[in-house]
Parts: structure tokens; sequence; C-alpha cells
């Protein structure tokens, strides 16, 4: 083998590498080729229902179309008459009105000893030398003692007492009755006034006694004097008794039922205000007289200020107004004690969403009147203070944010005047054209009811105008001036009352109206609630969404002579979508229109930038012919279009900044050989098929 | 689809280095070693048989002269092709600019209407190799003995792409639908799968020899060798869509597309989930004919969280339907995947780890005829023919260290059709060097649709 031979090898492996490693170099970034894509872009199929809004458009017996358009005039709602509860807030002042001490028992012993030596008697004193002996008593008088401090302090310092008792009560365990027994109480203050004596005639040996003694009107301090201020015996009669000296008169006195005007005392737990009442709420005007009413949404906010030294408890009921579970407003609080001089506040709020309220009151015979409890307690602190009858509570209770969401009872009568004197009225607008005759054009006057009352409407005058310097056109029909019943709301289910005064052409002056172009209208009415008073005796409702409308119904049968009536829409356009289209080079778009409608076109197509500046001009006044039609001037036989339209590469650039694409077109009745100067009715079966479909020279990438 | 073009035209431009070799002398240094031990008298030349994966481990490709008994070998590989897309547009795509209709219409046309086959294997390896049995004793039993012959550590990194496809798949995304208008495509059945693994393998070869007991059998006899062993495989990514069926109507002027489909797709894309494969082999040799077969990761991985994309539908497309007049021209609210009927599932399923099956033969060690089949891709059967020599007298006698291989070789199958290549290697001492160009024709005729190379660099101690 030759030597060199290899080398030439190395060689030769050398210049493949090379150009293998070399080829491997991307030189230009991407790789890139032409395809030809074919896309459908856009397509439609739209008869008369996908072209006007289904809410204009009703559809005859024989497929003929017509369009309705509604102009409201006047909406009446729940919320502007016929029930509208504003917040509201009810005020009561309550003073306590008394005060109530506990009851309260005082003990007092006056043994024999004691009686001895305080009253000096000497009989009485002799005795006392005999203790433990059996002896004859003889009968002793003027028996009395010396004044005993009776400390009441624990439990009332003073008192300023109203009403109440004490109650005098003991034991006499001496062995000899006792005759007019006197006591005397006296306050042992600086004044010692007395507060009462009591003279109990008879009392037998080894007896129990009760006496009352009255302390209304007194003031009473917590210290107090007790004096047994006479006594007699008739002795034990030559009978001997045993003398024992440790024996005498036991005494209680009790406080009853005592309540004050004031006092400086600690309190027992009492109720101090226990009241209830009828609350009537005025609704609205006209005698409006509600028996139920349920709450949307609201809420009742009570609130209590107490100028009393303690703390106290209060709670509202209110039994009218029940949850959806049956459950009846009832809350309460606990409000600190007023500061010196002052008040003190709390305040509760209930939710009433859901909430019903009967208005008819405790017995069910009234009407917008509810009833409520209010109870106020304190509790015993066993802290002293000062209560005063005089001291007060105030309570408000605001029904704030009431929406009702239906109400039964009577909704109240009145006459409402409807005046309104620039109401836009755009259904002419929508048909701009040299001539425009539809064939039996009418405005209706529509009143549809969802209330549960009756009602009656009255148009005085419909006024037709336009406002940059047209005509103004009177209505004048059969309806104008007089009165018109609307039937009541049904309910359960609700099912709207409605009443539809016809006004045509025959009756009217509507083409009159039509030809001046109008786009405003003046509307002077008045609408009658309950004519007849409260005729079904408060079975008037109202629901939340309950509406009276009052309409102007504009019957436009699409049965008509047209010439260049414009239709003309703007659709979003953004053709760059993720930057795909930077790629296509030229494209060539296919549009085919198929028209059945017996309408002859001039359509143009422009896309726009966001300044509403024309970018590229897709199609320029394009004539889509009508369809053909046969002798009934029915559409026989749809006519097609075929457009082609060619885009270079700076074409398809200028597009990419376009944002709307703007579709104008001029339709006319006249474009047809036959049925010339009749009207042509739109049936629901015509339709218009657009099918746009591309071909790109598309730069695909690698 | 983006990224499996991508990395199909990497793959078909890019390198590969998948060079067989054969039994080369050297292997006999080694085995003297291993049987001296044992006192019997071992022949100059033994026509020993070792299967494929001893030629990766052992004797490096007929050209590595070592008697070293370690060697560190990093590789790497790229196999890649297809029928009939020729590595011209291939190379035009991958290289950038505008890529001529004529091209892509003669790329197109030169497949008469067949199913695309694409794909590639792209692969990156480390192999350490050294005898771990190197002191232990042979096992024996009667007059059989079983050597360790050598062990192998490897670790490597796979991408593979396999993908088989209706033409007018092709033709759709070359040309674009204009092309068929008023007429239909077909989409399916077709095929598409990509793969990401990484490997470790350790592998065990040995040699069994047998004893004559009668004079004139005096001598070992070389009975086979066998090689033995497991690849932990790690699955990366795992991406796969079959489309069942499917056709693309474009109507004349492209007023409406009907498309319909079945396909499905599972893909895998958590962290990692590892796989066993097993590697056998079995060779044999006669006189100066030897013969091996090789079964290489058999195995699979069970992955529980395959995410599943399945659709059954046909539906018509006429761009944006404009319901109502007035109505602000959009696209459909639909997510697309309800749009195209997509239903979406998470599954357990079982992927069969891309292995191979390759049969070799060789003739005095120098012609050297294999067949490698990969079990579970749509490649065909790989056969080459290939002559294996040696020189170490091209540097004179003064440079005696050095030696030179220049292997030509021809073949058909794998992703390509027929391809002529060569191999090239460059020892020093104990390093060496190999490069491998299997498609020349690629280059030399652009017409051509494969292209396979590959380095390799070795080092024995």
């Amino acid at each position: 083998m030759n030597k060199f031979v290899p080398f030439r090898v190395i060689l030769f492996l050398l210049v493949i590498g090379s150009l293998f490693l070399g080829s491997c170099r991307r030189e230009k970034g991407v790789s890139s080729w032409g395809m030809d894509v074919l896309l459908p872009i856009f397509s439609a199929n739209l008869s008369i229902n996908n072209i006007v809004p289904s809410d204009v458009k009703t559809t005859n017996a024989d497929k003929s179309v017509k369009l309705v358009y509604n102009t409201n005039l006047y909406h009446l709602n729940l919320s502007d008459y016929v029930l509208r509860i504003p917040d509201t807030t009810f005020s009561n002042p309550f003073s306590v009105g008394s005060v109530g001490l506990a009851n309260k028992q005082l003990h007092y012993y006056y043994s024999l000893g004691r009686m001895a030596t305080a009253s000096a008697n000497s009989q009485l004193l002799f005795i006392t030398f005999f203790n433990g002996t059996y002896q004859v008593i003889p009968p002793i008088a003027n028996i009395n003692s010396q004044p005993s401090s009776v400390d009441a302090g624990a439990f009332f310092t003073r008192a300023w007492i109203r009403n109440g008792i004490m109650q005098i009560n003991g034991d006499n365990d001496l062995p000899v009755d006792l005759d007019s027994v006197t006591f005397q109480f006296k306050n042992n203050d600086q004044y010692n006034n007395i507060i009462g004596t009591l003279t109990i005639p008879h009392i037998p040996a080894h007896s129990h006694f009760v006496d009352t003694m009255p302390l209304a009107g007194k003031v009473v301090e917590g210290k107090l004097v007790a004096q047994l201020l006479n006594m007699k015996t008739p002795g034990s009669k030559g009978n001997p008794v045993l003398i024992d000296t440790s024996k005498g008169l036991q005494v209680t006195m009790v406080l009853y039922n005592v309540t004050c005007d004031s006092a400086i005392a600690v309190f027992p737990s009492q109720s101090v205000i226990d009241t209830g009442q009828l609350v009537t709420y005025n609704y609205v005007s006209g005698g409006a007289k509600v028996d139920f009413v349920k709450i949307k949404s609201g809420d009742i906010r009570v609130e209590v200020y107490s100028s009393l030294p303690d703390s106290i408890h209060f709670n509202y009921k209110m039994p009218s107004a029940k949850s959806p579970f049956g459950v009846t407003v009832d809350m309460g609080a606990t409000a600190p004690p007023a500061p010196r001089g002052g008040f003190s506040r709390i305040s509760r709020t209930v939710d009433l969403a859901g909430y019903t309220i009967d208005f008819t009151g405790p017995n069910r015979n009234m009407h917008n009147t509810f009833y409520d409890t209010i109870r106020v307690g304190i509790d015993s602190t066993g802290r002293r203070d000062t209560l005063r009858a005089s001291d007060s509570l105030y309570l408000f209770y605001t029904l704030e944010n009431i929406v009702p969401e239906y109400a039964t009872g009577y909704l109240g009568d009145t006459i409402l005047n409807l005046n309104f004197p620039n109401i836009s009225f755009s259904t002419f607008n929508k048909f701009n054209a040299k001539v425009f005759d539809p064939e039996k054009l009418a405005l209706n006057f529509q009143v549809k009811n969802g209330i549960g009352l009756d009602a009656q409407l009255k148009v005085n005058q419909l006024n037709a105008s336009n406002s940059s310097g047209g005509s103004s056109v009177n209505l004048t029909a059969p309806c104008i001036g007089n009165w018109t019943n609307i039937p009541r709301a049904t309910d359960k289910p609700l099912t709207p009352g409605e009443s539809l005064t016809n006004v045509n052409e025959q009756n009217s002056n509507v083409k009159a109206i039509l030809n001046s172009k109008p786009n405003q209208l003046s509307f002077d009415a008045q609408l009658k609630i309950n004519p007849r008073g409260n005729a079904l005796h408060f079975k008037d409702f109202v629901y939340y969404n309950s509406n009276m409308d009052v309409n102007l119904q504009t019957e436009i049968p699409l049965s008509l002579i047209a010439e260049d009536l414009v239709i003309k829409d703007t659709f979003d356009f953004k053709l760059n979508a993720g930057g795909q289209f930077s790629k296509v080079k030229a494209a060539t778009f296919y549009i085919n229109i198929e028209n059945s409608f017996p309408l002859q076109g001039v359509v143009s197509l422009n896309l726009m930038d966001d300044y509403g500046r024309v970018v590229k001009k897709i199609l320029v006044n394009e004539t889509v012919d009508a369809s053909m039609l046969n002798s009934k001037c029915q559409t026989q036989k749809a006519s097609v279009k075929q457009l082609k339209v060619n885009f270079d590469a700076n074409e398809i650039e200028l597009m990419q900044s376009a944002r709307k694409a703007v579709l104008e077109a001029s339709v006319s009745t006249s474009g047809q050989t036959s049925c010339q100067g009749q009207y042509l009715k739109i049936y629901d079966w015509y339709t218009i098929k657009a099918n746009i479909s591309a071909r790109f020279n598309y730069e695909n990438e690698l | 689809m983006k990224k499996f073009s991508v990395l199909a035209i990497l793959l078909l431009s890019g390198i590969h280095l998948n060079v067989k070799g054969q039994i080369v002398r050297d292997t006999i240094k080694v085995l003297e070693k291993s049987t001296r031990g044992s006192g019997c008298i071992i022949p100059e030349e033994p026509h020993i048989l070792t299967t494929d994966l001893i030629y990766k481990t052992y004797c490096f490709d007929n050209f590595f002269y070592s008697n070293k008994p370690n060697a560190l070998i990093l590789n790497t590989s790229l196999h890649s092709g297809s029928n009939y897309i020729p590595v011209q547009l291939m190379h035009q795509l991958y290289k950038g600019g505008s890529v001529d209709e004529s091209l892509r219409l003669k790329s197109l046309n030169s497949g008469s209407n067949s199913h695309l086959r694409i794909g590639g294997i792209a692969q990156g390896q480390l192999s350490f190799i050294f005898n771990f049995f190197k002191n232990k004793r042979p096992l024996r039993y009667r007059l059989y003995k079983m050597s360790a012959l050598s062990s192998q550590i490897t670790v490597e990194n796979n991408t593979l792409l396999d993908a088989s496809l209706q033409p007018d798949i092709a033709s759709l995304y070359l040309l674009g639908n204009g092309f068929f208008a008023d007429k239909t495509a077909q989409l399916g059945p077709s095929s598409l799968q990509y793969l990401q693994f990484n490997s470790i393998g350790f592998n065990q070869s040995f040699h069994v020899i047998k004893y004559g007991v009668d004079p004139e059998l005096l001598s070992i006899k070389s009975l086979f060798s066998l090689n033995v062993g497991f690849n932990i495989n790690q699955l990366n990514t795992y991406q796969r869509i079959d489309l069942h069926s499917g056709s693309l109507y474009t109507a004349p002027l492209g007023q409406y597309l009907d498309l319909n489909y079945n396909v499905s797709s599972q893909s895998f894309h958590e962290n990692s989930k590892m796989g066993l494969g097993l590697n056998l082999g079995i060779g044999k040799s006669w006189n100066h004919f030897n013969a091996s077969i090789d079964v290489h990761n058999l195995g699979f991985w069970n992955l529980s969280k395959v995410q599943t994309l399945s659709a059954d539908t046909s539906f018509q497309y006429q761009g944006i339907v404009l319901q109502t007049w007035g109505q602000n021209p959009s696209l459909p609210k639909d997510s697309l995947s309800t749009l195209l009927g997509l239903h979406s599932s998470t599954s357990s399923q079982k992927v069969w780890a891309p292995g191979k099956l390759k049969f070799q033969a060789n003739f005095r060690s120098v012609w050297v005829f294999n067949i490698t089949y990969w079990y579970t891709l749509k490649a065909l059967p790989l056969v080459e023919l290939r002559y294996a020599k040696w020189e170490n007298s091209v540097f004179g006698k003064g440079a005696s260290h050095f030696r030179f291989m220049f292997n030509p070789c021809i073949g058909y199958g794998g992703f390509g059709t027929y391809h002529l290549g060569f191999s090239s290697g460059l020892q020093y001492k104990r390093a060496a060097l190999l490069l491998n160009i299997s498609d020349l024709q690629s280059l030399a005729l652009k017409n051509q649709s494969s292209f396979s190379a590959g380095i390799k660099l070795a080092y024995s101690f």
C-alpha cells in the first residue's frame, strides 16, 4: 500500500469534517418557506330572527315578521309610590315611678329586769327581788322604758316612703297580761322625727301579738329609736307565778312592701318599667292601610338611655314581627349605671330581613299598627345607691333601611299627574331611508300593571317632535282625553294586568308622526290609583319587583316599501391575533353571499383604526341583488354574489392596524323586476348567507 | 411539534458514532493473563468469539490494541434518517434561509406516497472497563471452565425520536393545505414517539472453555462467550402521539375544513422514573468465523402518572360564525381542548425501553456483517457489511507506536435507506480516537435521506 494514501484519507476526512461542521452553522437564523394555506375566515347564515333582536320581533301567522319597539313613557315601582317605609324613630320616655325596698326585720326585747330598772316603777322593782320564786303579782301601771336604738342602717340609710307598713309582732313571755302597750318609733337623727306610735290594747300572758303601723309619707332613717312609752298589767290576779327577770316582751318590727319616692339604700332586684304599647306607622300618602309586610332588608335598632345610678336590664319585644322560623323580635341588654348627672346608653339591632310584620295590632282589627313591649329592671348590687322615682329611661326604636318584599292591605287611592316633556324616542331613527313606508303602522299605549291594585290612565297629550327642527305633531286618537281601565295584577303567581289601547292608521294620524321623523316625545297623562277606593277590602298587594309601566308600543310590520334604507353596523376587528398575520405575504379573500331577502343592497365594508380613519376599503359599493320573487311576491330563488379581493403584503400590513370593521348597506325594495310598487313582506325564513375564506401565502418558519 | 421538528433536524444533521468492531488479536493477551494460572496450554491465536457487548467493553471496536486490563471510553453517536426526506432538505431547514419550493416538492415526491419514517437516536456514553474477577478462580465443571473476561460500568444519556407519518402530513407542513384544495389529506395512521432517558449499566463477560483429554484435543477449546448484565434506566421524558386515523378535507376555496381524527397521546414529565433493562449475549467461533447475538436493554418503565389525551371526533370548521347581527365576531369561548374534543386522563402505563437485538458475524476478523433491530421503534432492521483492516506500517518503523485504521462499510435500513460510509481510527500508545461517518452518500448526493456519525475516545491503563 502506498504510504501516502492514509494522508490522503486524513485530508479527505478533514475536508468532509469541515464541510459537515460548516453546514451545521445556521447562517440566516431561521429557515422559512411559503405555504399555501386555505382557511375559512367567517361564515354567517342570518335570518330575520338573527338580525333583529328577539324582544322586538313577532312572527305573524303567515310567517311574516313584525317589529315591535317599546318606548317607556312612565315607570312606577314599589318605592316610587306604593310602599315606601322611611327610616322612622319612635321614642318613649319612662320614669321609674317608685323604687322598692326589701322587706326588713328589726328585733327588740324588753325583759322584766330592763322594764323594772328603766321605768323606775317601785312595784316592779320590788318584784324583781323575788326572782326565782313564786309570788302573787299585783296590778302595776305606768310601766315604760328608756329609748333604745334600732339599727336598720344595713338596709337603707334614708327612705322617702311612698307606700309600706311596719308590722310589729312579738311574744309576751311574762306570766301576766299586758294592757295598753304603747310603742313609739323615731328617727335617730338631729330632728328625732316621730315615725309612728302604736298602741296594742291587750296582750295576754304567754301569747303572740301582731299589729301594723303605716309608713306612707314618712321619711325613715336607717337608724331608729324605739321606745316603750307605756304599759300596764292587771297582775297575776292573786295567783302566785314564777318571777323570772329574764323574761319579758319580745318585739319584731318588719318593713313590708315599702316603695319609696327616693331612697338611699341597697336595693333589691326589681322591675322598674313593664309596659306595652301600640305603634302606628304611616307609610304613604293616599291613605294606605297596610296589614302585612314581608321585609326584604332592613333592621330595627333599639337604644336605651338611662339616668339610673344602677345597671339596668332592658328587654324589647315585638310580637308582631316574626322570622321565617316563627321567632319574634326579642332583644335584651344590660346598660351600665349612669354617670352622676348624666345618662348611660346601650343599643341593639336586629336584622329584619325575611321577617313578616303584622300591622293589624294585637286583636287583628287595626292597620299600620304594631304592638311592642318594653321591660326594664335593676339588679341588686349590694351597693348603697340613691334611687329616685324621678329617675328616667328613654327608649328609641328605629325601623331603618326597610325595604319591603311583599305587602298586603289597602294601598291607598290617589291621582298621579304624569308630565314628561322630553322623552327620547329612537324607534324611527333605526330606519334611515329615503323612503320607508311600512304597511299598517301602529302606535299603541300599553300599560303593564304588576301591582295588585286597580288603576286608570288618561292620556291628555302625546306630542312627537324632532329636536333638530322638524315638525311637531300631536297624536290624535280616540283614547286621548279618556280614561282607560288598567286591570290589577293577580297574585300567586304574580300575573301582571295589561291594557292595550290600539292606535293605528285608521283611527289616528300615526303616519304623520312617522313622516315627521321624531326623536323625542312629550307625554302628559294622569294615572288614578284605586279609583274605586278600597273596594276589595284590603286585598291590594305589591311585590318588591312590582312595576307599572306605561309604554308606547310602535308596531312596524315588515311589509314595506323602502328606498335606500341604510343599515350600518360596526364590529371589532383585530387581524393580527398572535402575530401570525405578519407572516402572511399575500392573501386572496373569497366572499360569497346568497341573499333570499327581496331587498337589493349596495354594500361597503371599510376597516378603520382606533382613530376612526379608514385603513382599508374591502368592499366599495358592491351590489348584492335582491332575490327572485314568485307571483305571490315571495322569494323563489336567492341571488348569489361572489367576490374576490386580493391583498399584497403592504395591504395586509395596513389591515393589521385596523381595529373596527364598518359594514354599511343601502337596501331597497325597488330592485325587483316583479311586484313593483307593492309592499314586500319579510318572512322569517328569508336568509342571507355569507361566507368569507382566504388563501394565504404564509411564510412558515422553523 | 416544533420541539420534535427541531430534534429531528438535529438528529438528521448531527454526528453519528456508531462503530462496531470485531474480534481483535489483542484479546488473547488478556486471555493469556487470565488462563495461565490454570497451567493449560494457550494457543497463539484462539478464535474467541465474544458478543457485541464484549466488543464494546473489551476490544474497542477493533482498533484499540492494548494489553492493559482497564480502560475508559468516551463515546458519542447519532444515528438518524428518514426513508425519503432528503438530507438536503433537512440541511436547508437547519441551515436557515428560504427553502425552495422545488426542493420541497422533489422531497415529497421522492417518497412515492409511502409512509414517512423519520427518527434518530443520539447517545452519549462513558464506560469504565476493568476485571472485577481478576484474581478469582474460574468456575470449573468437569472439563469445562468459565472465566471472567471483563467487567464494565457504563453511564449513558439517550435521546430518541421515532416517527412514522402519513406522507400527507409532511405535505401539509411543507406546502400547506392549499395543496389539498377540494381534496382530502390523510393524516392517519401516524405515530410519533420521543424519549429521553439516562442509564447506568453493569455488565460482565465470561468465557467458557473446554479442556480436551484426547491427545488430539490436548488444547483448550473455546466453546462460547457470554455476557450478562443489566441497566438501571432513568426516564426523564416520554411523549407519544398515535393518530390512529384522521383526515382533513379542504373545500375548494377554503370555505370550510372537515377534520376528523382518532388520536391519543401519552406524556410523562415527572421528575424521573426508574426502570430496569437486561442485557444478554452469547457468541461462538468456528475457526475463522465468529458469530454472536445480543439483546440489549430488554426492559420497561412502569409509569404511574402518564397524562393521556385522547379524541375521536370530527367537526367542520367554518371560521368565525356570526350567530346574530351586531355580535362582535370572536373565536369560540371554549378552550382549545374542548373545541378539539380532547379528553384528558391520568393512567398507569408500561413503556418499553428502546432496546435492540443485534446479530453479528465476522470472517477472519476482517469482514464483519451485522444486523441491528430496534424492536420498539419504527426503524427498519439495520444491515451492515464492514471491512476492518488495521495498518501500523503506514507510519514507518520509526513510528511503531502509531496505528491507523480505515474501514469502509455499506448498509441498508435503520431510519434511512442504504448508506455508504467508513470508520477511521488513530491510536498512539494507549490512547485512541475513532471517527465514523456512515452516510457518505448523503454528503455527496444531497438527495439521500440519512446521516449517522460519531466520535469515540479511548484510553487504557
